[in-house]
């Protein structure tokens, strides 16, 4: 590995998402993440908030609010949608300028893309989708989930700078706003894309962001599985949310059967996180990868009729019993509380 | 355009039904596997499917490249069961402990020393580590165009080129793209079959051909842990801190203790 002068890599660089109204949530969750980590570090630390997109000067404030100190950013008309190839010249660029002894990308697909990208051009260690990052004797220390979060692993990168990590989003909260804190603001130029010739951008389509309550957000968060067992069978699950005022999420199966068609209900490693003070599972076996997604819920309650289901090692309160019998009274029972 | 030649990158996995089962070790801190036997990566077994089925249209030629230990050799005969022309094992004692980095840069030189190719099909990410970078690194280290979470891909053989649809973070995007080119796929790329009898018969005629470092002239620097910038320090088990009490009773008296405790966490909306 070759010898780099790992003094000269200073401060924190955060990369996320901005949407066309400003940041994404779980780039200001990052930033909340990195100002954790500031107040942990001896030196005085700058958090950079790394920004790639076209026509967006008008939304950074909120990267300051949330504890940017510095915004290094690229606005060019040939980033105003997602390319692969150029989102990791820009990145690579910005960390070129700014750099940064920590870099922290959001493991969506495409922070988490372009963080791996960048990471092998500049040969150093990436760890993917860390759960806890701390400083433990001086030492930087980020947690890894493997075998779909049956195992945690610490990952260290002693030799190489930046270190950086991808963090999925829900998993670290942002700060209160504060509209004191401000920053600087640095701009710099998109360096030429070495593949525009050869990738011709045929269509864009961007999804309808749907109406359902957001998973992430949601106090109580109700999960459907394969158990449930046909579409008419779903619209239970939607009842209860609805009565309830729950969000929604589903396994894989569950999504496979089509019984649920926004990809982004899905809960687990695949998924998305949910940290709800209530989780209800609904015919769910409860395999790794499902519930790494549900570890940080306050409480969980698991409705399966297999006495042997996982799921109950992973349940404050199990049931077991055929959710047909339980679900529909339930509804029930909080609709007529609501009418009488 | 000659015959496509079309290379995918295998990784033999524990498998993901025994996950629940693996443990780590209280005393030793060492991983135990419980039981689980290799199996060919899910999503590689995808990104197989969609080369087996460009080889039925256009008659491409399809090498399977695997950084893997010698005893996942099931797993590469069942990649030339299901019709792949020739399989690659980089095998190797100082391949071991490689991070990401250090695995695609093994992958690029395996797949250079071996030839060139039109286009890498992998999956996005695996079953057991999951972390979604080989892709997007190994497209890297190859200098060429790189697309992970791919959901399809056609190649008009007349022009060469690719046609790719690719998830981002709000949507898809479609790229026609000049080859060569990498993709890391999803499952919605194709449907995965089952190896046919005959070609079961046939697997054990084809080439399995293992290299070393010394033979992708690897720089040793790079490969195994020596080229990994990441470590791995402890390894711990997840606790479960849930109470896990079951409820008994009649529906009725469990969905009112369902709601006892919505009301104390506060979730019940008094809409
Ligand atoms: C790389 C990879 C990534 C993955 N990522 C994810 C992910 O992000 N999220 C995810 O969810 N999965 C993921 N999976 C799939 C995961 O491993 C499991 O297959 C999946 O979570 C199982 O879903 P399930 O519990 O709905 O179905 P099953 O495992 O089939 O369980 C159904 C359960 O329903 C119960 N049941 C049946 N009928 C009834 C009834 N009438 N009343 C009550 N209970 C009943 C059964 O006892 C059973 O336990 C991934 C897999 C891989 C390999």
């Amino acid at each position: 590995m070759e010898i780099r002068d790992l003094s000269s890599y200073q401060g924190i660089l955060v990369f996320g998402k901005m949407l066309p109204g400003g940041p994404a949530e779980g780039f200001l969750e990052l930033l909340g993440e990195a100002s954790r980590l500031k107040a942990q570090m001896t030196a005085p630390v700058r958090i950079t908030a790394a920004c790639l997109g076209s026509s967006m000067e008008a939304y950074l404030a909120p990267l300051f609010h949330h504890g940017a100190d510095h915004v290094c950013y690229i606005d060019d008309s040939r980033l105003a949608t997602y390319q692969p190839h150029r989102y990791t010249e820009g990145l690579f660029a910005i960390i070129q300028q700014v750099k940064p002894d920590i870099v922290l990308a959001c493991a969506s697909y495409e922070g988490g893309e372009v963080a791996s990208a960048v990471a092998a051009r500049l040969k150093t260690g990436l760890a993917a989708h860390s759960v806890s990052l701390k400083f433990v004797d001086g030492e930087f220390i980020q947690v890894v989930p493997a075998f779909a979060g049956k195992i945690y692993g610490d990952i260290l990168c002693p030799d190489t700078r930046p270190r950086m990590s991808t963090i999925k989003e829900g998993m670290f909260q942002k700060l209160p706003k504060d509209i004191t804190h401000t920053g600087t603001m640095e701009r710099i130029k998109l360096p030429p894309c070495g593949f525009d010739e050869r990738i011709e951008l045929l269509s864009v389509e961007d999804e309808v962001q749907g109406t359902e309550k957001s998973l992430t957000e949601a106090d109580f968060v109700i999960g459907g599985g394969l158990g449930i067992g046909g579409s008419d069978k779903w619209r239970f699950l939607e009842q209860l949310a609805e009565v309830t005022g729950a969000a929604l999420g589903c396994t894989r199966p569950a999504l496979d059967q089509h019984w649920v068609h926004n990809e982004k209900s899905m809960i687990g490693t695949s998924g998305v996180i949910v940290k709800p003070k209530l989780y209800l599972s609904v015919g769910i076996s409860g395999a790794a990868h499902h519930v790494c997604g549900v570890n940080d819920a306050e409480v969980t309650i698991a409705i399966n009729n297999d006495p042997n289901a996982t799921i109950f090692s992973h349940a404050d309160f199990g049931i077991c019993e055929d959710w047909e019998k339980i679900i529909p009274l339930l509804i029930d029972k909080i609709s007529m509380r609501k009418e009488g | 355009m000659n015959i496509p030649r079309i290379a995918v990158c295998v990784k033999p996995v524990p498998d993901p039904a025994y996950y629940d089962k693996i443990t780590v070790d209280r005393t030793t801190k060492r991983l135990q596997r419980g039981q689980a036997p290799t199996i060919m990566n899910e999503l590689d077994r995808y990104a197989l499917e969609k080369a087996l089925q460009l080889k039925e249209t256009l008659q491409a030629e399809i090498t399977v490249f695997s950084m893997a230990p010698s005893n996942s050799r099931l797993v590469l005969l069942e990649a030339l069961a299901l019709g792949s022309d020739k399989v690659v094992l980089l095998n190797d004692i100082d391949f071991a402990g490689a991070d990401t980095l250090a695995t695609a840069y093994t992958l690029a030189r395996g797949i250079t020393h071996t030839g060139t190719f039109d286009i890498v099909l992998m999956g996005s990410e695996s079953s057991d580590g999951g972390t979604e970078q080989v892709a997007a690194q190994l497209g890297e280290m190859l200098g060429i165009p790189r697309f992970t979470h791919v959901t399809s891909v056609s190649l008009d053989s007349q022009s060469g080129r690719f046609d790719i649809t690719a998830k981002h973070d709000t949507g898809v995007n479609r790229y026609r793209v000049q080859g060569p080119v990498l993709c890391g796929v999803t499952r919605e790329i194709a449907t995965p079959r089952l190896p046919h009898l005959r070609n079961i018969r046939h697997c054990i005629e084809k080439p399995l051909i293992t290299l070393d470092s010394k033979a992708i002239e690897a720089d040793p620097q790079r490969i195994g842990d020596k080229g990994s910038p990441t470590k791995a320090g402890a390894i711990y088990n997840r606790e479960s801190t849930r109470q896990g009490i079951m409820l008994q009773g009649t529906p009725d008296g469990i969905t009112d203790r369902i709601l006892t405790e919505m009301r104390r966490l506060g979730v019940l909306c008094q809409a």
